[in-house]
């Protein structure tokens, strides 16, 4: 049924965090094996051993580079470097922080949507919405393979499976978390499960005690392209400010030259600034 | 987006069925004598033909054919289901109009069904628009030039294939015929124009909300191969690839129409002319409809953004 179900408190999703992530694809690895085997069939891939393989992951690790917005670079003579210290310390006042460098790794997954229009515009109600914990999930033995739902997606949470001729998603591992044979520790997502930095966690963010709920508080969670008018559930966790960005580095003191301290000074400064 | 063969020949050929139907059946409503009976049941047959070729073509483009009637369920909010509605509603009236045509029925009851036909037409044109301008994730689609495009394109390849079956046309048909293909001509071009135009969010600094930390590109792919993603949206085609098609969109469903359209005028409408015109036509706006697909850029193909932004 693709009219959407009248929402429901509850709302499963996933928290993944940024700051953590290492791009080890350890979730992608573990969500494809376990859904080879899982309630929603196999997923096969084309030319497997061949020179092109291609097939449906549910997930997908992505790795941006992002520049800081203030590059310092170190090889600057040392009367050019108090001037942009100086130029610097003045635009910190202005904006909060000048974020560095830094990779960060994205995985990127259904965000099992409070208004998905993935599900509105499926014309045979494969795609549907469960009203009791809000997944989104598609009925393989409905969908026709039209790829409408796919057009509809703007984070590429679905794909189309050449060999079965359907939708495939992300299900939330919802033969995992009801799943009363696996021990209450196991009921969790497989790709929760795998992930060895514990970048990901999964609970109820419609339930603002929850400690997804808390995380997303807490680390100022975002959800992706809001504009679109989707309402995500699952939330990502910014990368945390970095050293050099710290309280005590945007103060408003006068820049402090530190060459022309003598060396013990020299010294203390720089543990102190650890 | 990847143009999908089989998507293109469903829409200009469904398209030029129903804008058939429609036209054909106005004049049938409004200009109905007994000896037209004959051009009209060519109309009918000739508009459910092309709209069935069409309905064919977009029915193989699906993974599981067999399930099919299932995409008539889910009216009450997808438009793909409710233009399936509206496209049956078509035939079948259509069929039940041919059939009185041929047992020569009471003229007010033919007109009535007529004017369904052409209300049922109109709809399916109306829904098929829809499924592409309600597409969030595709700026190209979603906005209001779509809708009206989209049916004025429809209409004026369905004038043509009746100015082919009606044989000859009176000077208002004619200059109806001229407005039509000028004004698709100039809609069409405020279209290239309105979609040049458009800032599309393609940046992945944006589509991972991490741009508030500075510029951000992509440096991994998430896999080595190809995937469905990149294979059904990450297909751009180059702006310089894009002017020429449309220079050739515009010669072919433009250009060579109007051109037979004088030649009628100055009393040249010998068979021939009227061929190629359609031809000309049907060719220049499958390029035309082409190009709709290959210049819409997906939202999350700035997920593989390479650029620094």
């Amino acid at each position: 049924m693709t009219s959407l179900p009248s929402p429901s408190t509850k709302k499963l999703g996933l928290v993944i965090d940024l700051d953590i992530c290492v791009g080890c694809h350890a979730c992608a690895v573990a969500c494809k094996s376990w859904n080879e085997q899982g309630q929603f069939g196999p997923l096969p891939d084309e030319n497997a051993y061949a020179q092109d393989p291609m097939g449906v992951w549910f997930n997908r690790i992505h790795t941006y580079e992002i520049e800081a917005n203030n590059p310092f670079p170190p090889h600057l003579k040392k009367q050019e470097s108090e001037l942009l210290q100086k130029l610097m310390t003045q635009e910190k006042t202005q904006c909060q922080s000048t974020p560095a460098a830094m990779t960060v790794h994205f995985p990127r997954s259904c965000l099992h949507c409070e208004k998905p229009d993935c599900v509105t515009v499926c014309p045979t109600g494969a795609s549907y919405k469960r009203a009791e914990d809000g997944i989104v999930l598609i009925d393989e033995q409905k969908c026709i393979g039209c790829k409408l739902c796919s057009w509809a997606c703007p984070y590429g949470a679905r794909e189309y499976s050449e060999v079965r001729g359907v939708m495939q998603k992300c299900t939330l591992c919802v033969d995992r978390i009801y799943n009363e044979t696996l021990p209450v520790d196991d009921r969790q997502p497989a790709c929760v499960m795998a992930c060895p930095t514990r970048a990901r966690h999964f609970g109820d963010l419609g339930d603002p005690d929850s400690h997804v709920s808390e995380m997303v508080r807490e680390r100022d969670g975002f959800a992706l392209m809001p504009e679109l008018g989707y309402q995500p559930v699952n939330r990502y966790l910014p990368p945390r400010p970095r050293r050099s960005e710290s309280p005590e580095n945007t103060s408003q003191d006068p820049p402090l030259n530190v060459n022309t301290l003598p060396s013990v000074l020299r010294w203390l400064d720089r543990v102190l600034s650890r | 987006m990847f143009p999908s063969f089989s998507v293109i020949i469903f829409t200009v050929l469904s398209g030029a069925g129903l804008g058939l139907l429609v036209l054909g059946m106005i004049v049938f409503i409004v200009l109905t004598q007994s000896d037209t009976f004959f051009q009209s049941r060519l109309i009918l047959i000739l508009g459910l033909v092309l709209l069935n070729a069409g309905l064919v073509s977009s029915w193989f483009h699906l993974g599981q054919r067999q399930r099919a009637w299932r995409g008539l369920t889910q009216w009450r909010s997808s438009w793909l289901s409710r233009e399936a509605i509206a496209a049956l509603m078509t035939n079948a009236l259509g069929a039940i109009l041919l059939g009185a045509l041929f047992i020569d029925s009471n003229l007010a009851t033919l007109r009535m069904i007529a004017c369904a036909v052409t209300i049922f037409a109109l709809l399916t044109l109306f829904c098929t628009a829809r499924i592409y301008d309600t597409l969030k994730p595709i700026p190209a689609w979603n906005n209001q030039w779509v809708l009206p495009n989209f049916v004025l394109a429809a209409l004026v390849s369905g004038a043509f294939c009746l100015w082919m079956i009606k044989g000859d046309m009176t000077t208002p048909n004619l200059i109806l015929c001229c407005g039509l293909l000028l004004a698709l001509f100039f809609l069409k071009r405020a279209y290239w124009q309105f979609i040049d135009g458009l800032n599309t969010h393609n940046k992945a600094g944006h589509a991972t909300g991490l741009e508030a930390l500075g510029r951000v590109r992509a440096v991994e792919a998430p896999h080595t191969e190809r995937n469905y993603l990149l294979k059904e949206m990450g297909y751009v085609l180059a702006r310089k690839h894009a002017i020429r098609l449309r220079h050739i969109s515009v010669v072919f469903f433009a250009l060579v129409p109007m051109l037979s359209l004088v030649a009628a005028w100055f009393g040249a409408d010998w068979v021939v002319i009227k061929i190629v015109a359609l031809f000309s036509l049907m060719g220049g706006l499958m390029v035309e409809r082409w190009l709709f697909f290959a210049q819409a850029q997906h939202l999350v193909i700035a997920f593989y953004d390479t650029r620094r932004s």
